[in-house]
C-alpha cells in the first residue's frame, strides 16, 4: 500500500505497455438539486506510442433535463501528465500530497464549470491486488467519501458545497477495450450518513463474475461484505440511453444505441451480524464509448444516475435513509 | 479557433485532410473507393460537387436545386452523430436520400463508413464531429419513426418483376 497515490505508468520494457490503461475519477453529488457529476481523465495505450490517447470527461445528470457537458479526446502527447494528475484542455484531475483530489473543468457546451478541491472524509478503499481482466488485469483504489470545496456550476447555477459530497477512484491495468470484459460498479452517498461502494468485474455478458466488493463507510468506520452474504438483483429496464458520447463513436456503433440496462439495482446483505437492504433506482443513463488506440476494439460504459434508499442494521446501529447514486454497467 | 461556422465544403475538405493526416491506411482506402468519381451532395440548402481526381479532392459549391447523389439535413446528421438514430431508420424515414447507380450509392456509404471507422483512433476527426454538432445544434432532435421496412410502397416495375419471378403470393 502507498500512502500518497500517484499515476502508475508502465515501467520501461513492460511487454504489456501497449495495453496500458489508467484513469482518475471523481463523482460529485449535489443533494439540493439532485445533480450527479461524472468527471474522469484517462490514458489509453503505451506512453511512447504516438497513437495513444488521453480522454477527459465532464458530464452532469440534471434531473428533468438530462445530461449536460461533454467529452474531449486527444493524443496522449498533447495532454499534461504529471506525477499524480492528468490535464486536457477542458478537464483535469490531480491528487495532491495530502490526499485531496483537485478537479477543474469547463466544458465546450458551457454547461459545466468546476474548480474544486475534495478532501477525503473516509479511509481509502484499497483493492490494489491486480484482478484478472480480459487479456490482462485491473487494479484500483477508492475514497468512498470526500467533501468538495470550491466552485461547481451547472447550467449557470452554483452548487452549495455544504449540500454536496464526492467520491473518487483511481484505476489502472493492462487490457484492451473489446476484450471479453465488463464490470458493475456503484457508489451511493448520503449527505451526512453512510456511503456505499459496490464493484465486481465480469465478462462481457455479465455471467462470469470476479471478486465482489461491497463496503459501507459511516463516521470513520467501515464494514465490508463478501459475495457469499449478499444478493444483488436487477429490476426492470431503462427505456433508453439519453445521451451517447463521443458522437463519432456513437455513429459508428448504431447497433449499441438501445442497450438493456436495469432500472433498479437491489443489494441485500445478511451475514448474521448485519442486515441491510439497498435499492437504487436509475433515472437516466449515458453511454460512453471507449476505443483501443492501436487496434479496433470498443468498450461501452453506461453511467446510470438516480436515487437510492437503504435500511437495516449495521455497525451495531439501526440505519434508514436515502441519497444519490450512480451505477456503472460496462461491457 | 475560428468562431465562424464552416461551410459544408469546408467540413468535407477538413474531414479528408484530417483522415489523410491521422490514418494513412484508411485514407488510402477512401481514395481507392472514390478515385475518379464525382458526386453532388446536399445538406439543407447547401450543395457541393465533390470530385476525386488523381488523389486530389476538389469540392465546389453548386446549386442545391439539381439532382444530388446524396441529400440530408443537419438535424439528421446531428441525430446520427449523437447516435440516437440508426442510418437505416434515417433512410427509411426519407431523411437521407441517395440516388444513382447501385455502385455509386454503395461507394458513398463505404466512404462514410471508412471515415467513421477511423474516428475512434483519430481525435481530430472526433473534434470535427463535435464542432459540427455544436455548430448545427438544435434544441430538439429530428424525430424518426422506428420502421421495420420501407415506409413507401413498391413501384409498378417492382410488382412486374416480382410477378415475372413468380414471387407474388
Amino acid at each position: 500500500m502507498i500512502l500518497t497515490d500517484a499515476l502508475r505508468p508502465p515501467w520501461p520494457g513492460d511487454p504489456q505497455a501497449f495495453a496500458f490503461k489508467e484513469w482518475l475519477h471523481l463523482n460529485l453529488f449535489d443533494f439540493e438539486s439532485g445533480n450527479v457529476a461524472v468527471v474522469n481523465v484517462s490514458l489509453h495505450g503505451a506512453p511512447l506510442d504516438p497513437r495513444s490517447l488521453a480522454v477527459g470527461l465532464a458530464v452532469v445528470h440534471v434531473p428533468e433535463i438530462g445530461w449536460v457537458g461533454g467529452v474531449e479526446t486527444g493524443p496522449r502527447a498533447a495532454a499534461a501528465i504529471e506525477r499524480a494528475g492528468i490535464g486536457l484542455r477542458s478537464v483535469a484531475l490531480a491528487l495532491d500530497a495530502s490526499g485531496d483530489v483537485l478537479g477543474q473543468a469547463r466544458t465546450l457546451d458551457g454547461a459545466v464549470e468546476l474548480r474544486a478541491r475534495a478532501q477525503p472524509e473516509a479511509r481509502t478503499l484499497d483493492v490494489e491486488i491486480p484482478v484478472p481482466f480480459g487479456s490482462g488485469w485491473i487494479a484500483w483504489r477508492a475514497v468512498p467519501r470526500l467533501h468538495p470545496r470550491g466552485a461547481w456550476t451547472v447550467l449557470g447555477k452554483s452548487v452549495d458545497e455544504e449540500r454536496s459530497a464526492a467520491y473518487h477512484d483511481h484505476n489502472w491495468g493492462r487490457w484492451r477495450w473489446g476484450d471479453d470484459v465488463g464490470w458493475e460498479w456503484g457508489t451511493f452517498l448520503t449527505l451526512r450518513g453512510p456511503s456505499f461502494v459496490f464493484a465486481v468485474t465480469t465478462d462481457r455478458a455479465h455471467d462470469l463474475r470476479g471478486p465482489t466488493t461491497f463496503a459501507m463507510d459511516l463516521d470513520g468506520r467501515r464494514r465490508m461484505w463478501s459475495a457469499r452474504v449478499m444478493r444483488m438483483e436487477y429490476g426492470g429496464l431503462l427505456p433508453q440511453v439519453d445521451r451517447r458520447l463521443p458522437g463519432a463513436l456513437a455513429a459508428l456503433h448504431q447497433d449499441r444505441a438501445h442497450p438493456a440496462l436495469p432500472r433498479t439495482v437491489s443489494i441485500d446483505v445478511d451475514d448474521g451480524f448485519d442486515r441491510l437492504e439497498l435499492l437504487f433506482e436509475a433515472e437516466s443513463a449515458i453511454q460512453l464509448i471507449t476505443a483501443d488506440p492501436s487496434k479496433r476494439g470498443y468498450g461501452f460504459i453506461h453511467e446510470l444516475a438516480g436515487r437510492f434508499w437503504y435500511r437495516g442494521i449495521a455497525l451495531g446501529r439501526s440505519l434508514e435513509g436515502e441519497g444519490l447514486g450512480i451505477f456503472e454497467h460496462v461491457d | 479557433m475560428s468562431t465562424e461556422r464552416r461551410s459544408l465544403s469546408e467540413f468535407i475538405v477538413a474531414l479528408v485532410a484530417e483522415l489523410d493526416a491521422a490514418d494513412e491506411a484508411a485514407a488510402r482506402r477512401l481514395h481507392h473507393v472514390t478515385r475518379g468519381r464525382s458526386a453532388t451532395i446536399a445538406l439543407d440548402r447547401e450543395a457541393v460537387f465533390v470530385t476525386f481526381i488523381d488523389e486530389t479532392l476538389t469540392v465546389t459549391p453548386t446549386s442545391p436545386d439539381g439532382p444530388p447523389l446524396g441529400r440530408t439535413d443537419s438535424e439528421t446528421v446531428a441525430a446520427l452523430l449523437d447516435g440516437t438514430v440508426e442510418a437505416h431508420a434515417a433512410i427509411i424515414n426519407g431523411r437521407i436520400e441517395a440516388q444513382g447507380t447501385t455502385e455509386d450509392v454503395a461507394r458513398i456509404f463505404v466512404a462514410i463508413e471508412i471515415v467513421l471507422d477511423a474516428s475512434p483512433r483519430a481525435p481530430a476527426l472526433q473534434r470535427l464531429a463535435d464542432e459540427y454538432r455544436r455548430a448545427y445544434a438544435r434544441p430538439e432532435h429530428a424525430r424518426f419513426a422506428r420502421t421495420a421496412w420501407y415506409a413507401f410502397g413498391p413501384s409498378t416495375d417492382e410488382w412486374r418483376l416480382l410477378a415475372e419471378l413468380d414471387l407474388l403470393p
